[in-house]
């Protein structure tokens, strides 16, 4: 069998070392030429429990998880918890090789450790694999392991198998071992990796591999990135030298890259008691000077409402990064959603004055992380990076140019003495900190120890120099001027153009989405334009201010649309609605709430069954269509 | 990057550099011992040495919490319960600066009660001002954390069934290297105590490195430190009177 990808899945336990030896054989299939995306499923615990990542690597870009897999490398599952028949769980011990079987494809390749795994305890595997035409090597990776070093280089031996069966050199595989590994465990590991090639080749004498990989070259040096690791080089890269947080998953990711750099540049990082206290702290540090942010999930951004509030009102520029799980409450703590879009847009009391992004790709939260930080502090607001454990968590190789970029340690409209000196004061020397008339709506700022600038900052509403107000002029002047801020960055944000389009400009329909879903609609536009159909796609980043009129632009071009989200109820449906205040005849959903994000084929077939047959019915119990109203 | 030049100024201070001129004047009751509190901070500045200018006061909400609408200096008039997150990182990012929070005992230890813990825990070299009148005075009157055992209130009408909490062992026990209690019937009292706060040189055990400094002190003086928890004023009043509702 021949193939134009490789979907490699590595399935084992929790603690295993499965995302470790994933990430570094994503490496290997990236340094020998190829385009990686990865896609990773987890569950919240440290140790047990069935987790795996898959590796899809193709000559050609790769935007999105594929359909399926091809490849399944299984591992046992050491932490396997065996319980009573009737246990919720069950027995998780079979599970990295029962799990999603029906969605190895025709031909596939099945390499597992019968040191761990009994295939006989799956029900009629062996006609279904004849059936499927599977290709299936038990081997004994844990005996080969324990004899040559460690039970646990079990990984290890079946990425050497892999490399057998996929026709792939080792040589990648052992420059990033030696990358990666302290001596004592390396040679070993070497070791191992060989043993278990050399011991497939032999073994089932293989020629010609059972799933060849595609040959690719890169034409610069790669990077291979997660979307977490993306946003915290942003942050780094724009200036930002302070975070506090409090970890929940999925922000934890972002905090603890941030926190591994920042001491090393002069940064802090701070783990708090709470995230009331991260965002306030985010606040204060920024209040005095420093380039700041916080972020959480959920649940710990829903206690940084009132802090987000006071940013917000004292102008205090602050990132603050939300990390979407699914919800409500506590809800699944590693399974992505989009479903905290509203709470992020509308959390806190009054009006919001805030800027929310949501980056569609890795290469996009890099740069919607670095445009955070210049908007909030050009414009002394707070603006929030939303995105989720679906963009998080996900791999890719970046071109390593694309971060070629000047930093920007730049306050925004921050004042030296000097120019304070020229500024408006009361006559007992206090700065006028929040004139009724700036440039942008932006009246420009002091820090904290500079002479002539001494002003107070408030959460209640205030005049000029920060004293509490509640005479009516001054409050309609201090709240159209923060308004006033907004439209200037919607703006700012036209001349950038966050969007990202796909498909055909004069195509007949539409699909709309936001946030991570992006590549997977772009990759679902592509394979239904190759089947016939016109279409389109936009990813939309600008939650906030909303780009109304390329939205617009892009409803009136075309006969229908289909919106796209990780939500149960529509939010982003319901949000383009509000800002176009009309079409709520052209707009209809697809939406996906099960904890799992979309498979392109799930796009393809919703697509077609919805706009293109027509069917009003067309949801399935993985996705649920809702029709535009009217309908 | 800015320069800093108020930090370090060598010069006399005039505790009126501390009075707004005409507005805003103290809405606080007549009597009320927040007035105390103010003129004690007032008198303490100038004696430490600080000007308004390197000093950032950062304020809870409650009738304590005005205290920086009447003193003059760099101030952060937070939201209820949150000066000492907003203040320590301030400290934080610019160690230089004379990082003060103050609050009500509503303020201070109900609703940011955890953020008392922690920040004594960390114990930054900073003053925490707590105005204990055992009341939440600017809500008028209701129970607060260390209203007495059997405090009777429209919102505890057969009277508070809780003993008050204990907030300087609390603080102790957490961490804070230098904790008092003080009156403000007793104004000069409350002043030398407060100079011994602010100059009291707290050991940080946050996790962070100080590595952001900015500014150039050049005076050379580390005593003028202080800690995470100080004086507990205790006004004098415990009248309620009309204020307007936050
Ligand atoms: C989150 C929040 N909850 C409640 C309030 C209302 N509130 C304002 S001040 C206050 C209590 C003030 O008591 P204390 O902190 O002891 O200050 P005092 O007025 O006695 O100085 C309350 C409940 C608020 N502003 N914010
Ligand atoms: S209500 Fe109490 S604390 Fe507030 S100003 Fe009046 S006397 Fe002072
Ligand atoms: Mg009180």
């Amino acid at each position: 069998m021949t193939n134009d990808e490789l979907i490699w899945r590595i399935s084992g336990g929790s603690g295993d070392g499965i995302a470790s030896t994933s990430q570094n054989f994503a490496k290997a299939l990236m340094r020998s030429g190829l385009n990686v995306f990865t896609h990773r499923h987890y569950p919240s615990r440290i140790r047990g429990g069935h987790t795996y990542t898959e590796i899809r690597a193709a000559a050609d870009p790769v935007t999105s998880r594929g359909d399926g897999y091809n490849f399944l490398l299984a591992l046992g599952d050491s932490f396997a918890r065996n319980p009573q028949e009737g246990a919720v769980y069950g027995n998780e011990e079979i599970k990295p090789l029962s799990e999603n079987l029906d969605e190895l494809r025709e031909g596939g390749v099945i390499v597992y450790d019968e040191g761990l795994l009994d295939a006989s305890e799956i029900p009629n595997f062996e006609e279904r694999a004849e059936e499927n035409n599977w290709h299936v090597y038990p081997l004994d990776l844990r005996g080969l392991a324990r004899d040559m070093g460690r039970e646990v280089m079990r990984n290890t031996a079946g990425v050497g198998a892999t490399c057998a069966l996929i026709g792939m050199d080792l040589n990648h595989v052992e420059d990033l071992m030696r990358d990666a590994m302290p001596e004592k465990i390396l040679d070993p590991n070497l070791e191992i990796l060989e043993t278990a090639y050399n011991q497939v080749r032999e073994e089932y004498d293989i020629d010609a591999p059972d799933v060849t990989v595609p040959t690719g070259e890169h034409e610069e040096t790669q990077l291979l990135m997660s979307g977490s690791d993306a946003i915290s080089y942003g942050a780094i890269d724009e200036g930002c030298r302070f975070i506090a947080g409090y970890p929940m998953t999925p922000w934890t990711e972002v905090f603890t890259i941030m926190t591994k750099h920042l001491p090393k540049i002069g940064g802090i990082s701070e783990q708090v008691e709470d995230e009331i206290a991260a965002a306030a702290l985010a606040v204060g540090a920024s209040h005095a000077g420093v380039k700041a942010m916080s972020g959480s999930s959920g649940g710990g951004f829903a206690l940084m409402s009132e802090p987000l509030g006071l940013a917000e009102m004292t102008e205090t520029p602050v990132v603050l990064v939300e990390a979407m799980r699914a919800g409500p409450s506590t809800g699944m703590p590693t399974k992505p959603e989009q479903s905290d879009l509203e709470h992020v847009l509308y959390t806190s009391q009054g009006d919001s004055q805030r800027v929310v992004l949501a980056p569609g790709t890795v290469e996009e939260a890099y740069e919607q992380s670095r445009l955070a930080f210049r908007l909030a502090y050009e414009y002394q607001i707070p603006t929030i990076l939303l995105y989720d454990q679906k963009l998080g968590g996900e791999m890719v190789n970046v071109p390593k140019s694309h971060f070629d970029r000047e930093p920007n340690p730049d306050l925004g409209k921050t004042l030296s003495e000097d120019a304070l000196a020229e500024q408006p004061h009361s006559e007992d020397g206090k700065f006028h900190r929040f004139q009724h008339e700036a440039d942008d709506g932006v009246s420009p700022r002091s820090i904290p120890g500079q002479k002539g600038g001494r002003y107070l900052a408030t959460g209640n509403e205030h005049d000029p120099t920060g004293h509490i107000s509640e005479s009516p002029d001054n409050r309609v002047a201090q709240i159209d001027r923060r308004l006033e801020k907004l439209e200037v960055i919607r703006e700012e944000l036209d001349t950038i153009d966050t969007g990202s389009y796909a498909g055909p400009e004069d195509a007949q329909y539409g699909i709309l989405t936001f946030g991570s879903q992006q590549g997977t609609v772009e990759e679902a536009v592509g394979r239904l334009n190759d089947a016939g159909v016109s279409v389109k796609s936009y990813g939309v980043s600008d939650m906030h201010p909303f780009p109304t009129e390329q939205v617009e632009a892009f409803v009136e071009s075309v006969d229908e649309v289909l919106v796209v989200e990780m939500t149960a109820s529509g939010q982003f449906r319901g949000l383009v609605q509000k800002n176009l205040g009309r079409y709520g005849e052209k707009l209809s959903s697809l939406l996906k709430y099960n904890g799992n994000p979309f498979e392109p084929a799930e796009i393809v077939d919703g697509f077609e069954a919805a706009i293109i047959e027509g069917d009003a019915d067309a949801s399935t119990h993985q996705t649920t269509f809702v029709p535009a109203a009217g309908d | 990057m800015s320069t800093f030049s108020a930090i370090g100024e060598e010069r006399e201070i005039d505790r009126d550099e501390y009075t707004p001129s005409v507005e805003p004047q103290p809405t606080w009751c007549p009597g009320c011992g927040d007035f105390s509190v103010l003129k004690a901070l007032k008198q303490a500045l100038p004696e430490v040495g600080r000007t308004p200018e390197e000093t950032l006061l950062c304020t809870g909400i409650g009738c304590s919490g005005k205290l920086n609408s009447y003193l003059d200096s760099y101030g952060f008039h937070t939201i209820h319960g949150r000066s000492l997150p907003v203040a320590r990182a301030a400290k934080l990012a610019n160690p230089d600066l004379e990082v003060i929070a103050a609050g009500g005992d509503g303020d201070g230890y109900g609703i940011g009660g955890n953020h008392f813990l922690h920040t004594a825990r960390e114990n930054h070299d900073m003053t925490y001002i707590v105005f204990n009148n055992e009341i939440f005075g600017l809500t008028k009157g209701q129970t607060s954390p260390t209203s007495p055992k059997g405090h009777t209130s429209k919102t505890q009408p057969s009277g508070s069934a809780k003993e008050p909490l204990k907030p300087l062992s609390l603080s102790l026990n957490a961490g804070a290297s230098y904790v008092a209690r003080t009156a403000a019937v007793n104004p000069n009292q409350a002043k030398e105590i407060l100079i011994e706060a602010i100059e009291h040189d707290a050991s940080p055990t946050s996790t962070s490195s100080l590595s952001v400094r900015r500014g150039t002190r050049t005076r050379a003086s580390t005593s003028r430190t202080s800690t995470s928890t100080s004086p507990t004023t205790t006004s004098s009043t415990r009248r309620t009177a009309w204020r307007p509702r936050r």
